[in-house]
């Protein structure tokens, strides 16, 4: 049983609310282990229930759990699958570090130097505020139907939320901790090295957190979008081939993914945390 | 600022128009009624899923934060549901309602549900306990205490849910129809693609991203307006 | 020694002016170590912030040894209320915070922190973190902070403020004892208790509110080198009676200040 972590979701909040989210997930996390008995109650529930809705053929749409499993373990193991796989990760393997590296850079410029702020801020706030994915069909205008377009796109996704997150970080500094550095005379650097860094600590990776949901997000999209390569690819061209259990058995792995992957930088995130911060 | 930025990326390039060429364009496209057909093609999909996304994200979040037992059952649903993302559904929606305003509003709604739900259902949850035990020392029934406690004390984030669900609603919308292209706005999309009229799709997306922008702009009055009292007690 | 003449603070914001000191004068004499006490707003901690160098004052001098004060310097290490310790630096870093602003290399500069830490009673505790640490136990690390950079002047702002009465006890007679015996400097004390202030200091400047002032400077008249035996004699509970009545008083006759001015309509700051 996959532990419950923060939403993804919280990439497109705003980072005053995104403490909900976050705080609900760690709650579920640890009432699960309480009252597990409640939660596999539950998940048993909808297995049953997704077999016999399934057996009864409400829908062609809703295959049996039982059948989705079959065809699931098949599908995991085949090679259009795991190509499939192999160049999402790529994609995201590319996209996903370097923005990461320039989005901290870029928050720690915005929120340490005045002019820096100034430029930027508009395009970080447009970028957030946007439906982003009505940019794709640009991109695609202008890499094409390529693996750039996909990268393109995750960078302009996961970019924008590092930076907002790490200027956060940066603007949250404690203002007691900056006096008493004052206090001792601490020099700019050392301020920014022993204060202003480890304070940013916690929202950067807040940032980075929901940077990764965004990778994946946005990724997929994208080549949903395009059609024909990584995951995306393959959940359209199941859908239109109406390759139902098939197409089950791949959301059911992207949404686990999701879920491990989200799980683990909660967990380094918490790593890091500092308490009475 | 954005001016600039545009002002600056003067290559006369098929990929990169100039600002002027993207103005004409939208100049064009704002007076051809196929553009107006469009849009109107496209947002009563949004404005079904849209409200009903709302709707049904608030009750089903109020229910989740409220009852501890419904929490456990939907829990490793609405954890899942929330690690996905949900443009992997569309295809789901596509077998089993096809592509008609059901299917459409469908995508709308299920990209602006969660958002609402999880702000709901943690609004709910992290009233502060101490309130609630105070309305109940002094004998608030259950009915009394969620007019006059959970619903205020859950505003803002309900409010702030809201906001954010709409701005996934638009992602839903757009999602929609680059992905299930047919009619409205993703036809225009695919035409001005295929001609390689970029000052024209350039012009389009503009369009898109203004009516994003506006969309939010207006929840976030909404949700000011809706939450004046805060501003006095913080 | 340090001499405050005529210093008056005034806060304006959004075209609102705040008067918080005005025309405050007295002196700390060198090795001396003096209160400032008095109602809350009385501007305390703005005049210790002043002296600090961290806020300017609207009108008037502080000297400190002769030569004007205009900014923070080597000469002087603040104490604050709420600690203010890093909380992701272990103990012994947050010690030698000061001397590391300094620019004082590593490894001497631990020297001299865990040296501090032992004189204010945390040795063996380098490694541990702020938050694993007691308010009291925390406000060691700020002292010994303070004390590392071997300051002319000690400023510090209500330093006990934030801790149990029990604890506050406890680190008035160690600051008593650590003050006679080895760090003897001239210390600015600001508080709102008046009986660490009578047991702790040689001068009490008591001050008065809206605007803050100097309403009296009052000279302990306990001889050193004092023990905490003090507090149960009985010319120390009458002294500090005398006082906390004036206090008392002053902090009263502000409330109803206020009280009237709000019922006369008349805004305040």
């Amino acid at each position: 049983m996959v532990d419950t972590e923060t939403p993804r979701r919280d990439s497109e909040r705003s980072p005053e609310t995104a403490g909900f989210g976050l705080r609900a997930s760690v709650d579920l996390m640890t009432g699960w282990t309480r009252r597990y008995r409640v939660q596999a109650l539950g998940l048993l529930l909808g297995v049953v229930a997704w077999e016999v809705a399934g057996r009864a053929g409400i829908s062609p749409a809703l295959p049996p759990i039982s059948a989705v499993v079959t065809t699931g373990l098949e599908v995991w193991s085949g090679e259009r699958f795991l190509q499939a796989t192999r160049s999402t990760a790529i994609a995201i393997g590319i996209a996903f570090p370097p923005s990461v590296i320039v989005g901290v850079i870029l928050g720690l410029l915005m929120g340490l130097l005045r002019p820096a702020e100034w430029i930027l801020r508009p395009y970080i706030n447009l970028s957030l505020s946007l439906p982003l994915v009505a940019i794709i069909p640009i991109i695609l205008l202008i890499f094409g139907l390529s693996q750039l377009t996909i990268i393109v796109v995750i960078v302009l996704y996961v970019l924008p939320v590092v930076v907002v997150n790490t200027y956060s970080g940066v603007r949250s500094t404690s203002s007691d901790l900056l006096e008493m550095a004052a206090s001792v005379n601490a020099s700019r650097l050392l301020t920014i090295r022993r204060i202003v860094i480890p304070s940013a600590r916690a929202l950067t990776l807040a940032g980075l957190r929901i940077g990764v949901g965004r990778a994946i997000t946005g990724g997929i999209v994208a080549e949903q979008i395009i059609g024909v390569m990584g995951i995306g690819g393959l959940v359209e061209r199941l859908g239109g081939a109406f390759a139902v259990e098939e197409l089950y058995a791949v959301i059911i792995f992207i949404g686990s993914v999701g879920v491990i992957s989200l799980a683990a930088v909660n967990r380094i995130e918490q790593r890091y945390e500092i308490p009475g911060v | 600022m954005l001016w600039e930025f545009y002002g600056r990326s003067i290559e006369t390039n098929i990929f990169f128009p100039t600002f002027g060429q993207m103005l004409a364009a939208l100049v064009d496209l704002v007076q051809t009624p196929d553009f107006w057909d469009a849009y109107r093609q496209t947002l009563v999909p949004f404005v079904y899923g849209w409200i009903s996304a709302m709707a049904a994200g608030v009750l089903v979040g109020l229910a989740i934060g409220l009852s501890h037992t419904i929490r456990q059952l939907t829990a490793p649903y609405v954890a899942f549901l929330n690690a996905l993302p949900v443009s992997v559904l569309v295809p789901v929606v596509v077998v089993a309602l096809g592509i008609g305003m059901v299917a459409r509003s469908t995508v709308v709604f299920l990209f602006a549900f969660f958002e609402v739900l999880l702000s709901t259902e943690a609004g709910v949850r992290y009233i502060s306990d101490d309130i609630r035990e105070m309305a109940r020392s002094f004998g608030m029934g259950p009915l009394r205490r969620f007019r006059r406690i959970v619903i205020p004390g859950a505003m803002p984030a309900i409010m702030a849910g809201l906001r954010i669900g709409t701005g996934r609603a638009v992602v839903g919308m757009v999602v929609m129809e680059l992905l299930l292209v047919s009619v409205g706005v993703g036809r225009l999309v695919s035409r001005f693609r295929a001609r390689f009229d970029s000052p024209s799709l350039y012009a389009l997306v503009f369009t898109l991203a203004v009516f994003g922008l506006a969309a939010l702009a207006v929840m976030r009055r909404l949700e000011v307006r809706a939450l004046r009292w805060r501003g006095e007690d913080q | 020694m340090i001499e405050l003449k005529s210093v008056s603070k005034v806060f304006s914001r959004n075209g609102v002016s705040l008067e918080a000191l005005r025309d405050v004068t007295f002196d700390v004499g060198t090795g001396q170590f003096t209160s400032i006490i008095g109602p809350s707003g009385c501007g305390k901690t703005t005049l210790l912030k002043m002296m600090a160098g961290l806020i300017p004052p609207t009108s008037g001098t502080i000297e400190i040894e002769g030569k004007k004060v205009t900014g923070s310097g080597p000469d002087r290490a603040l104490v604050f209320q709420h600690f203010v310790l890093l909380p992701w630096a272990d103990v012994l870093t947050n010690a030698a915070f000061g001397l590391e602003a300094r620019g004082v290399a590593k490894a001497k500069r631990e020297e001299i922190a865990r040296a501090q830490l032992e004189q204010v009673g945390l040795a063996g505790f380098e490694k541990h973190y702020p938050h694993e640490l007691s308010g009291g136990m925390q406000q060691r690390v700020g002292i010994a902070r303070a004390l590392a950079v071997d300051p002319d002047t000690l400023l510090m702002d209500e330093p006990f403020g934030s801790l149990d009465a029990i604890t506050r006890q406890v680190m008035q007679r160690d600051l008593l004892k650590l003050w006679q015996e080895t760090a003897h400097k001239t210390t600015v004390f600001v508080t709102h208790s008046m009986d660490e202030a009578a047991l702790l200091s040689d001068y009490v400047v008591i001050m008065d509110t809206r605007p803050g002032r100097v309403a009296q400077v009052i000279e302990v008249p306990f001889p050193r080198p004092r023990t905490a035996e003090l507090t149960e004699s009985a010319e120390y509970r009458e002294f500090t009676a005398g006082m906390s009545h004036q206090l008392e008083k002053m902090q009263r006759v502000d409330m109803e200040r206020e009280t009237t001015q709000e019922a006369e309509g008349i805004s305040d700051g």
